[in-house]
């Protein structure tokens, strides 16, 4: 049997095949046709199947990450969308927090994006339910029938409905999206208590308009895809990647699309982590540099941390996903000088088009890919496996006149310093992440993959104190092979907000029952098979008075066993004094959400490890490459990253060339094969 | 010595780095939830001379650019030949260029080898800070030892020894002595992280290094702001504005703004303004000058990071004994009301200079409303309750943009609780959360619109208090733009026991049930409104943001 993985990229559909006993792999590389988006991908299927020579019956598993929704919703081109709140709330998802983002508290000409629903499309109903989750005024059929009137007339394709304590009692919620689907079957209707049955009515309201917006792009591609996976016949292995690193059944996927809009960089996360418990790196800081962004993410003992919480145009989106924290650097980074003399990395970009100086596209400002090439880093006849072709003279007139004469440095020297502060800015990225979470970057391995990441990986490792730096096998399709591997993961959730003194061990066992009947459902549609379940119980739990919680897991694996609270509370006294530095154990706390994950475990392509070899590496050439240490370029033997066997040790400098990047050994440094294929970089 | 603009970026970088590092270690280590949540403390990379060299990015401005003054005067406090190596010092005097008491300062001197090179400060926003009333809010204080626990300039930390009976005397006279013990540790514990980071960073470059980039740093900043005001026009303006009353009276209280502009330079002579309020309403000249620096700063370099540099070409004089300069022992509770408006009557001066850059005044004030009280009832969730309502924000509009809808505006920046928190935390049931049609001032381009938060107050002993603003003064339209309304606080509407409240009002006892209704001001317009796109006013229309009866009213074209 096989497993096949998708990820959609900018340019390219990357789609691996594996084969589970052997772990065997298979690549194809499908160039990206706009407006054919399913097409394609069924292309890459097509291609990879032939490739392997698997037939249809062959094909355990197609895993699908996918940027529709996050397009959709960046281009804001999902669908027609309506809401309808509680009479005078609708502006909720217009004022937001109402403090202004820390970017725009000077900048003052710029205005925080609009809405996705503008406020004609805003609709209310007279009902009203109150903290105590008491109804204070009912929703009336003829309140329902007046709002159904507001929705038809406005001729939207999707609607969206929050009102107040709906977590406490749906019952208004239901109510009304069940008239509208009958009035109204063709749109698609969401409800905040589906979506996300929790307290805080701004998230909560932001997070459903999200998910309704990209409901009906979502379906439409679904049906496309399917259609063209039935002519190959392998229509019903299709499951989709979510954020939260896991995939779910395209039905299910759509009862919720939200979990799909921050998935395009947990692929590569899930890659990281499958690698991480395979290979025995359990603290990982992963750094993924491509042409726009770079995503870093924090894995303790193989786990990635998680977070419910991240905004697109500073709407929050409210959902169980990997926390990936993304910063404007890349490759298309713009390099510049300002108006007074100070040398700036970013954030704007060159993107794809004009793109950087050294494309010959008619870009003439310097990106950090025209300094890669000034420096050598980059190789110019053999950048993104040759696919294009680059043109170094370029990118040293674009340097020499933007950066070099008007700071009087030679081109070079303005080429290393440009590098010096990009890997500075990359650093203090990284720094924040780690600081926020409590993690010293010292006591973890940097892990980089992407275009850049094994460019600036050393640069980058130096300021953070960080010695050793991992370069996975296959770094270009690392998304695609962890999405090939990824478990079955669907999330589950129920707002409790009491005293823990109030809340009963039989009514926890009522809440995780209601889930956990859930859970077993979508399992059985998918045909997990019941030894492959596990079930993970977690608690949203604060001090009495705290307005933020913490999610914590205790004793909570084995769905059979009794939910033990004391157990939980104690973990989050534990967990408190990590993450905050102090706990008070005799405070009242509160139990805010109960939560459920349900896990059904793929088997992990088989990572075959060799031996030591006193294979002697063999250099494929020498090129001139600059290294600070040296102040100059220096003859630098460069490897073929695929000749090389485990066990195989180079000492800096030398450039270790792949496919998707190179990994750059500076002077002093030792760069070592492990058994199972990834460069170790010792500093 | 000179620096080279690469190892310069780095170090600029990696400043800020060490600023923003504080913040989130505090934020992470404090107890209340006003700092873990909100972020409402500031951290900044002071030079030997105090002034600022890096701030956390999301520092707001009016703590931020209070703070060397304040450090100022810590230093002249505690006599700068008396600084040594392992202190660490303190105070929350507003008078030695604070804002109110609640907000305290710590800074750490730093030295390498003997050298004092800069200082380390993080100024956070107490809970409380003792005085008449929870939240240490009251308009009706009348001298600022009524408002709380004044700290002089003293030093916690002696020779890196902590000074336990200062920390006992401080806490001790606040509400909830645990809480501000855990936040003060917090602020404290991040000045050591940062200087161990400083002190890395010295280690490889060398102090002679890092002390002339920190020039460097200020120097360019200064450089830049000053070229974007060179290309403002030259000359003398004037504008002045109010506010509603002192707390006693409800007597107009003047801000006035002399702006010079010449060449590179800007003065600004608020020497006019009013007498000093028998009220709260006043501020030291620090929060004035933050209020100036703020609208300078957002007109001429908005895009880069502030520091001292951004500032140097501003001079501001004031009067002492004014409501921008109080002297002993004047109350300044409401001094982020005094900074909006200073900050509005900056704005409108430099109107005709810079007349594609400013913004027409926005809502111009804090909006701070404290409900709160006893709550007998047989089935309340707890006996007290004590919350803030901010109900001021819009913002004014702009040479080419609309102002924006109900957000905040200015040098602060605190946010909104959920209703949902609100309504379960206290004893109130919410009606109405919304943006209010025809509320911001017509024109080319529209004022913001303002909101309104409408709640019933269920407890049987609840009361109010408000110390805001714009109950009767407009803020004002530029280049022929409408003002926006006034704000509004109304007991009641619409029915017989209406009441309408003064924007300064100390608490009074509410009935069980009694409707409270707190709406914003709107912003003011931009430009013509005959010139207004047509296109425009149809969208207003569409989106209710304009009634078509105001519409017809205002937008008739001549």
């Amino acid at each position: 049997m096989v497993r096949i993985g998708i990820d959609v990229g900018g340019t390219f559909t990357d789609v691996i095949l594996v084969e589970e006993s052997s772990g065997a792999m298979h690549v194809a590389k499908v160039l990206n046709e706009p407006g054919r988006r399913a097409a394609t991908v069924a292309r890459g299927i097509r291609r990879v199947m032939e490739a392997a020579k698997v037939l249809p019956a062959d094909v355990a598993f197609i895993g699908h990450g996918t940027t529709i929704t996050t397009n959709a919703v960046i281009e804001r081109k999902g669908a027609a969308t309506a809401l309808v709140t509680n009479k005078g709330f609708r502006d909720v998802i217009e004022m937001g927090r109402f403090s202004r983002p820390a970017e725009l508290i000077y900048r003052v000409q710029l205005d925080k994006p609009a809405p996705l629903v503008p406020r004609y499309l805003r609709f209310e109903a007279d009902c009203r339910v109150d903290a105590r989750g008491a109804t204070l005024t009912d929703l009336t059929d003829a309140e329902i029938e007046r709002v159904i009137g507001q929705v038809r007339a406005s001729g939207v394709k999707a609607l969206a409905i929050c009102f107040l304590f709906s977590f406490l009692d749906p019952t208004h919620e239901r109510r009304l999206r069940d008239a509208v689907k009958r009035a109204l079957p063709d749109l698609d209707v969401l409800i905040s208590s589906d979506i996300q049955p929790e307290f805080r009515e701004f998230p909560r309201t932001s997070t459903t308009i999200f998910a309704t917006y990209i409901a009906p792009v979502f379906r439409q591609y679904l049906e496309t895809l399917v259609g063209e996976l039935q002519a190959a016949d392998v229509a019903n292995r299709l499951f989709i990647f979510q954020s939260n690193g896991g995939v779910a059944r395209p039905d299910l996927v759509l009862r919720n699309p939200a979990t799909t809009l921050l998935s395009g960089p947990a692929g590569a996360v899930v890659g990281a982590a499958q690698m991480s418990a395979a290979c025995g790196y359990p603290r990982l800081i992963t750094m993924d540099m491509g042409g726009t962004s770079l995503d870093v993410c924090l894995l303790r003992d193989g786990a990635a941390e998680a977070t419910t919480a991240r905004e697109i145009d500073y709407f929050p989106i409210v959902t169980p996903m990997l926390d990936v924290h993304t910063v404007g650097a890349g490759g298309g980074s713009i390099c510049r000088l300002d108006e007074v003399g100070r040398v700036r990395v970013g954030p704007q970009s060159a993107a794809a088009d004009p793109g950087p100086a050294c494309y010959n596209l008619g870009g003439t400002q310097v990106t950090l890919t025209d300094v890669n090439v000034v420096l050598g880093y980059i190789d110019p006849d053999d950048f993104a496996g040759g696919e294009v072709k680059l043109h170094p003279q370029l990118a040293h007139a674009a340097i020499d006149t933007n950066i070099a004469k008007p700071l009087g440095v030679d081109v070079l020297q303005a080429a290393a310093g440009v590098f010096r502060v990009a890997a500075n800015q990359m650093a203090e990225a990284i720094r924040f992440v780690s600081v926020q979470r409590g993690a010293d970057p010292r006591e973890f391995d940097l892990c980089v993959f992407g275009g850049g990441g094994p460019i600036h990986g050393f640069s980058i490792a130096a300021e953070l104190g960080m010695r050793r730096i991992l370069v996975p096998r296959n770094p270009g399709l690392f998304s695609a092979s962890g999405i090939a591997a990824a478990d079955f993961t669907h999330d589950y959730s129920a707002s409790v907000l009491k005293p823990s003194k109030e809340v009963s061990g039989a009514a926890l066992e009522a809440l995780y029952g209601a889930l956990l009947a859930k859970a077993r459902a979508d399992f059985d549609l998918e045909g997990v098979p019941e030894a492959r379940r596990a079930y993970q119980r977690s608690v949203d739990i604060r001090y009495v008075g705290q307005t933020t919680e913490i999610n914590v897991r205790a004793g909570g694996d084995d769905a059979s066993r009794a939910v033990d609270l004391d157990a939980f509370i104690a973990e989050f006294h534990r967990q408190h004094e990590a993450i905050y530095t102090y706990a008070v154990p005799g405070e009242p706390v509160e139990i805010v959400n109960v939560r459920l994950r349900a896990i059904g475990r793929v088997d992990k392509p088989k990572l075959q490890a060799h031996g030591g070899t006193t294979h002697v590496p063999e250099s494929a050439g020498v090129r001139e490459v600059w290294f600070d240490a040296a102040g100059a370029k220096v003859a630098t033997r460069v490897y073929r990253r695929e000749t090389l066997r485990p066990g195989a040790t180079i000492a800096g400098p030398a450039i270790i060339q792949e496919l998707s990047s190179a990994t750059v050994v500076p002077p002093g440094a030792r760069a070592a094969l492990d058994p199972y294929g990834n460069i170790l970089l010792e500093l | 010595m000179t620096i080279d603009p690469f190892t310069l970026a780095v170090i600029q970088n990696a400043l800020i780095g060490v600023a923003h590092e504080m913040k989130l270690m505090t934020m992470r280590a404090a107890y209340t939830q006003l700092w873990k949540e909100q972020g409402d403390l500031s951290c900044c990379v002071m030079d030997w001379d105090g002034e600022i060299v890096a701030q956390d990015p999301s520092g707001f401005p009016i703590h931020v650019t209070t703070m060397p003054f304040q450090l100022q005067g810590l230093i002249e406090g505690i006599g700068r030949d008396n600084i040594s190596g392992g202190d660490l010092l303190m105070t929350n005097d507003p008078f030695l260029g604070g804002t109110h008491l609640p907000d305290v300062l710590l800074a750490r001197p730093l030295y390498w080898e003997g050298e004092l090179y800069g200082f380390l400060c993080n100024r956070g926003h107490w809970a409380d800070i003792g005085g008449m009333g929870p939240g240490s809010y009251s308009p009706a204080t009348k001298e600022l030892i009524q408002e709380g626990i004044v700290i002089p300039p003293v030093k916690l930390f002696v020779n890196d020894e902590i000074q336990k009976p200062l920390v006992d005397l401080v806490v001790r006279n606040v509400r909830n002595s645990a809480v501000a013990h855990g936040d003060m540790r917090a602020q404290y514990a991040s000045c050591f992280t940062g200087e161990r980071r400083l002190k890395e960073l010295i280690g490889r470059y060398g102090l002679p290094t890092i002390k002339a980039a920190m020039k460097e740093i200020l120097a360019r900043s200064e450089q830049l702001t000053r070229a974007r005001i060179a290309t403002f026009k030259d000359g003398v303006y004037h504008a002045r504005d109010c506010l509603d009353g002192d707390g006693f009276t409800e007597d107009p209280q003047w801000i006035d703004a002399r702006v010079t502009i010449a060449g590179s330079d800007i003065t600004v002579d608020l020497t006019a303004c009013s007498t000093q309020s028998r009220g709260g309403m006043n501020c030291s000249r620090a929060s004035a000058i933050s209020g100036v620096q703020y609208a300078i700063k957002a007109i001429t370099d908005p895009e880069n990071p502030p520091n001292a540099g951004s500032y140097r070409p501003i001079k501001v004089i004031t009067r002492p004994g004014t409501l921008v300069d109080a002297l002993p022992p004047g109350s300044m509770v409401g001094y982020g009301d005094i900074a909006y408006r200073v900050l509005d009557t900056t704005m409108r001066a430099l109107a005709d200079a810079a007349p594609m850059d400013v913004l027409a005044s926005g809502s111009g004030s804090t909006g701070t409303t404290a409900i709160g009280g006893g709550d007998t009832r047989p089935d309340a969730k707890k006996p007290f309750f004590l919350t803030l309502e901010l109900s001021s924000g819009a913002y004014g509009a702009r040479a080419t943009k609309d102002g924006m809808n109900g957000i905040r505006y200015g040098a602060g920046n605190a946010g909104h609780v959920p209703i949902e928190a609100d309504e379960m935390e206290n004893p109130l049931l919410f009606e109405r959360y919304e943006v209010v049609a025809d509320t911001g001032g017509a024109g080319k381009f529209r004022g913001g619109n303002g909101f309104c938060r409408v709640f019933r107050v269920l407890a049987d002993q609840g009361s109010i208090c408000l110390c805001a603003d714009r109950h009767k003064s407009q803020p004002q339209g530029l280049f022929g733009g409408h003002p926006g309304t006034t704000a509004m606080y109304v007991l009641d509407p619409g029915t017989p026991k209406e009441r309408r409240l003064p924007s300064k009002t100390p608490y009074i006892n509410l009935q069980q049930g009694t409707l409270v209704w707190l709406q914003s001001a709107g912003g003011g317009g931009y430009g013509d409104p005959a010139e207004r796109d047509p296109k425009l006013i149809e969208r207003d229309l569409r989106d209710g943001y304009v009634t078509p009866e105001h519409a017809r009213r205002v937008y008739t074209r001549k």
